[in-house]
């Protein structure tokens, strides 16, 4: 796995991601990051030209057009990375999920037709 | 390795047949290409994530190392399965209705599909006893079935559900609380506590599937389910099964010697059995009508979603077996198919994410506990078609691809057609209108939803007539006397409702006949 491409497309997905709350974790920060993107990363992915082209748009924060370009080279990627934020214990901590759903014995039953 | 009896896949039908057999004192064995799935596989860190991956039902996003390879890109619809003892019964719903009456006779009644060989009365105390022991839940009185009596106490339906049974009050149609196969014994261990994610699995058992339905018991009694094990080849000798070949991961191959063969390993997995068995025909085995294969149906499904102000309760219970409605369920004629209405409980965290990012709504404030608590006000609706056997509709062998077990692969070809895209619409309209009814802000419709084929069967169905079918009534082959299917394939026609309860009651149908044969 080309570290350049793992660390670009990171860097891709947490603009999308960082919805800047400071409640919010960095995408880049939540544990197992990199062992995800490089399991959802396929072998050199995008050619070192595109590569390039995504990173300038990295730099210059320029997040609609990263979307556009991540949607149309990696569709199946951007939409693992979404899935993988919101489904972190960090992600769900800091957004007073429960970690797993405790159920309930309360409910009411069915008042009839 | 020889046994009385082999049976082709664990699943919904497979567990049951096994189960059967083992009290009848026959000595059995079962082929599972995947692996045990228990309770700890189930609720793992990032649960909502495994359901849309390692545990999603859709095999080109959960890729399962031991998956059967399955080219859909041919198709409207993506077949659904999931490899593992007890099949697709592990990340199923629950939803657990029978078929009707009239499901049985399409063509003789409405001139449409063909008929069962069988009746809904020789399969009533098959689906009694299957009812019993997958410990359906619901309650008596529905006008749609009128003939339920033994039922577990219902999952309750929650504040949501009361309102959603106002709305269908109000426009006067149909409606009642889901059968769903869920242990809600009171002062049982393994009692439903409405936890939610029922369909990535059931880390505490309540939801029954073929495993603590039948298997775990059937093991007991001494069946032996030999697991990564795939069944590549049937082999015919003087009119007979002798053997099936059977491939570990890697390609080592060994064989299993039985008296009697039975297939249920799914439309798609028994299909393929089949069609690869061809040694001594190129057509397949027991395909001399030339229908093994064909005659795909699926459930064409469409969903409707309606969002609400403030949270309820709708979150919490198993999320496909809430409650259901057949108002528009009947089978009109060829261009009126009858659909079912399953209402569905709220959406999970990562879909409420996706829908954010998708919509460009995903930025600085917005990803708030109340916006991604979508799951406790939305609700949804899971329109769901009967379509017609159509012998276009099929599945064939693909040599371009090979599984872990170095086995060819299947393509699927699937149209919706246009009855029935007329049906998804009208479902969906309607369902747009509950929603509203029940004081939605906002509702949103799609379908038919690719990656829903959930319900695959027809693809070796039973029928009276050799030449256009596969097995006699009694899941027999019309060829070939010790070879037996159980399980979806056998169906001549569908209905619009959930098939798994069907599929048990068929097996269990089909195994009472190769016991009492075996007397």
């Amino acid at each position: 796995m080309d570290p350049n491409s793992l660390d670009t497309v990171g860097r891709a997905a947490r603009s999308l991601l960082q919805t800047k709350d400071a409640a919010l974790p960095d995408f880049l920060a939540l544990p197992g990051v990199e062992d995800f993107l490089k399991m959802r990363l396929p072998e050199a992915p995008l050619p070192a030209e595109k590569l390039n082209d995504l990173a300038k748009l990295v730099d210059d924060d320029q997040t609609t057009q990263i979307t556009a370009f991540l949607r149309a080279e990696l569709p199946n990627l951007i939409e693992d990375c979404v899935d993988f934020y919101f489904s972190r214990t960090v992600v769900r901590d800091a957004l007073g999920f429960e970690s797993f759903p405790s159920g309930s014995e309360e409910l009411t039953t069915w008042a009839g037709p | 390795m020889k046994f009385d009896a082999v049976i082709v896949g664990s699943g919904a039908g497979g567990a049951a047949m096994a189960w059967r057999l083992s009290h009848a004192g026959m000595n059995v064995g079962v082929l599972e290409q995947g692996t045990w799935f228990t309770g700890a596989d189930f609720s793992q860190e990032g649960w909502e994530l495994e359901g849309h991956h390692r545990l999603s039902p859709v095999p080109s996003v959960r890729k399962g190392d031991l998956d059967m390879k399955v080219d859909s890109s041919s198709s409207d619809i993506e077949v659904s399965f999931f490899q593992a003892v007890g099949g697709s019964t592990n990340i199923y719903s629950g939803h657990f209705p029978r078929f009707r009456p009239e499901d049985f006779s399409r063509q003789s009644k409405l001139g449409v599909g063909v008929d069962w060989p069988i009746e809904f009365e020789d399969l009533r105390p098959f689906y009694e006893m299957n009812e019993i022991r997958m410990k359906v839940a619901g309650r008596v009185g529905d006008p749609s079935f009128p003939d339920l009596h033994y039922l577990g106490k219902e999952v309750p339906v929650g504040e949501a559900g009361n309102r959603m049974s106002d709305a269908f009050k109000k426009l006067g149609w149909h409606c009642w609380v889901s059968y769903g196969a869920f242990d809600t014994r009171v002062g049982s261990d393994s009692a439903c506590k409405n936890l939610g994610p029922c369909n990535l699995g059931c880390p505490i058992g309540a939801k029954m599937t073929a495993n603590n339905g039948y298997l775990d018991e059937a093991v007991r009694n001494g069946v032996e389910v030999l697991t990564k094990s795939s069944a590549s080849e049937l082999i015919l000798k003087n009119g007979s099964i002798s053997e099936v070949r059977v491939r570990k991961p890697g390609g080592q191959e060994f064989s299993v010697k039985a008296d009697i063969f039975i297939l249920a390993a799914g439309a798609l997995g028994t299909a393929k059995l089949l069609l690869a068995s061809n040694e001594s025909n190129p057509r397949g085995l027991s395909n001399s009508s030339g229908q093994v294969g064909k005659n795909l149906m699926v459930h064409p499904l469409g969903l409707a979603e309606g969002l609400f102000e403030g949270s309820s309760d709708v979150s919490l219970g198993p999320k496909g077996s809430w409650m259901y409605s057949l108002e528009f369920g009947d089978f009109l004629s060829a261009t009126e198919p009858g659909f079912m209405l399953q209402m569905l409980r709220g959406t999970d965290l990562v879909n409420a994410g996706r829908r954010l990012f998708r919509t460009n709504k995903l930025g600085p404030n917005s990803a708030t506990p109340e916006t991604l608590q979508r799951g406790k006000h939305s609700v949804g609706i899971a329109v769901v078609v009967e379509d017609l056997p159509n012998e276009s509709n099929r599945i064939d062998l693909d040599f371009s691809t090979r599984d872990a077990f170095d086995l060819p692969g299947i393509r699927v070809t699937y149209r919706v057609d246009e009855p029935v895209r007329k049906a998804l619409i009208k479902g969906l309209n309607n369902s747009r209108k509950i929603l509203q009814e029940m004081g939605a802000q906002s509702t949103q419709g799609i379908g038919p939803v690719r990656g829903a084929g959930w319900h695959p069967s027809g693809t070796a169905r039973m029928g009276n007539n050799p030449s256009s079918s596969v097995v006699d009534g009694r899941g027999r082959s019309h060829e070939i006397p010790n070879l037996y299917i159980c399980d979806s394939s056998v169906f001549p026609t569908g209905s619009c409702l959930n098939p798994t309860n069907t599929i048990q009651a068929v097996s269990l149908f089909v195994a009472e006949g190769i016991v009492n044969g075996s007397k």
